[in-house]
């Protein structure tokens, strides 16, 4: 097998999961990735770990063992317990989260709940029932994306955007 | 500002009780029953209590099957799915029995139809950890006919009316900037019918118009004759109150129709 066949494998043998786009990323055009993959899968050295969304297949190493989600943590965290006052009200405002949310020694104060109402609504997890007006009333919340018990929570990615193509590549760190 | 409703009288009864099941002695039975009618605030001192103790908790609707009831349990837990009730209900029960939180059973009378009750108990004696049923007024009477069930309630509490001093704590929550007349939050009380998202709405609108109106005490001047939120249906309205020749005509000017019928056959 050529350098770029061993070299790829080298590089996907660590990863816990991985699809055809991850391998390409790594230095070869998709149709070889994808032809590298066919590869591996016949001679055993990896398996299907999921099947992901519009049925993708996502593959991991065979040595390495499948992923069980872990239970939800006992911990009390602000956005844990907002969520879990979302998940329970269905309807409310930003003060509502904010009050029901201060248990467990956990601190949240209203501008706290607006601005994670703010990131759920951005995301599509609530909609607006009521609009605000400013000095008067707040706005009243949906939620419509209730997709399980861990709580969505703001992350910042470092890494390349393409903005001809739209395509984000997140950074893998290391010199350039 | 971080407001809290934990001081309400419900939630601190809901945490009471939860409390007196978790440290409870060696040998006594780990099931308790918080009840009340709809609207009293159960869910929402469900909604603290759970994020005071991390509890784990489940809205039961009526149509769920014993199947969905231990998918749903799993699910909140956060655990993989597997195949078979009997399955799911030992994943459970090692789950809860390793992080000994509360299970927390939201909607608890719909529990008794499809003998789901009987899966609830399974997974109690299985982990041993507490499991609180949340349901309506007559959950603790329609419990009686599960005897094996009935006796593993270690007490059972009732929800409480929101009152006057209830609802000064949720003034300075849903009316803050704004100072709220003893008789209108009187009113409010009493409109409301012992329900805090009533009073809570009511309290809200008293805020909007206060805010609106450039006051900084909200009255029943300023209220003036705006409906409460009842939570009552809206009253039947009659056709002749908006029509007025849709009225009935007066007595006198109504002609028989039996006399009318008589001359026209003479």
């Amino acid at each position: 097998m050529s350098d770029l066949f061993e070299r790829m494998w080298e590089q996907v043998r660590d990863l816990d999961e991985f699809d055809f786009r991850d391998v390409a990323r790594r230095g070869c055009s998709e149709y070889t990735a994808i032809r590298y993959i066919r590869f591996w899968r016949k001679d055993g050295r990896i398996c299907v770990s999921r099947i992901g969304e519009n049925n993708k297949k996502l593959w991991r190493p065979s040595h390495k063992l499948a992923a069980t989600p872990e239970p939800v943590s006992g911990e009390a965290t602000p956005t844990g317990n907002m969520w879990r006052v979302m998940r329970h009200l269905r309807q409310f405002c930003p003060t509502d989260v904010a009050a029901h949310a201060n248990a467990g020694g956990v601190q949240v104060s209203v501008e706290k709940a607006r601005a994670y109402c703010r990131q759920l609504f951005g995301s599509g997890h609530l909609k607006v029932r009521q609009t605000a007006v400013p000095g008067q009333r707040e706005a009243i919340y949906q939620l419509i994306g209730d997709s399980g018990p861990r709580p969505p929570r703001p992350v910042r990615l470092n890494g390349i955007l393409d903005p001809n193509t739209g395509a984000f590549a997140p950074s893998k760190g290391g010199d350039a | 500002m971080t407001p809290s409703i934990a001081p309400l009288r419900n939630v601190a009864a809901l945490i009471g009780l939860v409390e007196r099941v978790q440290s409870r002695a060696f040998g006594l039975p780990g099931m308790a029953t918080f009840y009340g009618p709809s609207g009293w605030g159960k869910t929402t001192a469900v909604t603290v209590c759970a994020n005071e103790y991390q509890a784990h908790v489940v809205q039961v609707k009526d149509c769920w099957t014993p199947t969905y009831f231990a998918q749903a349990i799993l699910r909140e837990i956060g655990l993989p799915p597997v195949r078979g009730v009997p399955a799911m209900v030992d994943a459970i029960g090692a789950q809860l029995a390793r992080s000994d939180r509360p299970l927390i059973i939201d909607d608890a009378q719909y529990l008794l139809r499809k003998r789901m009750i009987e899966l609830a108990r399974d997974i109690y004696e299985s982990c041993q950890a507490p499991v609180i049923l949340v349901g309506e007024e007559k959950l603790p009477q329609d419990l009686t006919r599960w005897e094996n069930i009935h006796n593993r309630q270690l007490a059972w509490e009732p929800a409480l009316a929101c009152n006057i001093s209830d609802a000064q704590k949720l003034v300075p929550i849903y009316a803050s900037g704004v100072d709220v007349a003893d008789e209108l939050l009187a009113a409010i009380v009493d409109a409301s019918g012992g329900s805090i998202r009533r009073v809570a709405t009511n309290l809200a609108s008293a805020r909007e118009m206060a805010k609106g109106r450039g006051r900084r005490i909200a009255d029943l001047d300023l209220w003036g004759t705006r409906p409460f939120t009842t939570g009552q249906p809206p009253v039947v309205r009659r056709v002749e109150d908006f029509c007025p020749s849709a009225r009935p005509r007066r007595a006198e000017t109504v002609i028989p129709l039996v006399a009318e019928t008589r001359e026209a056959r003479s």
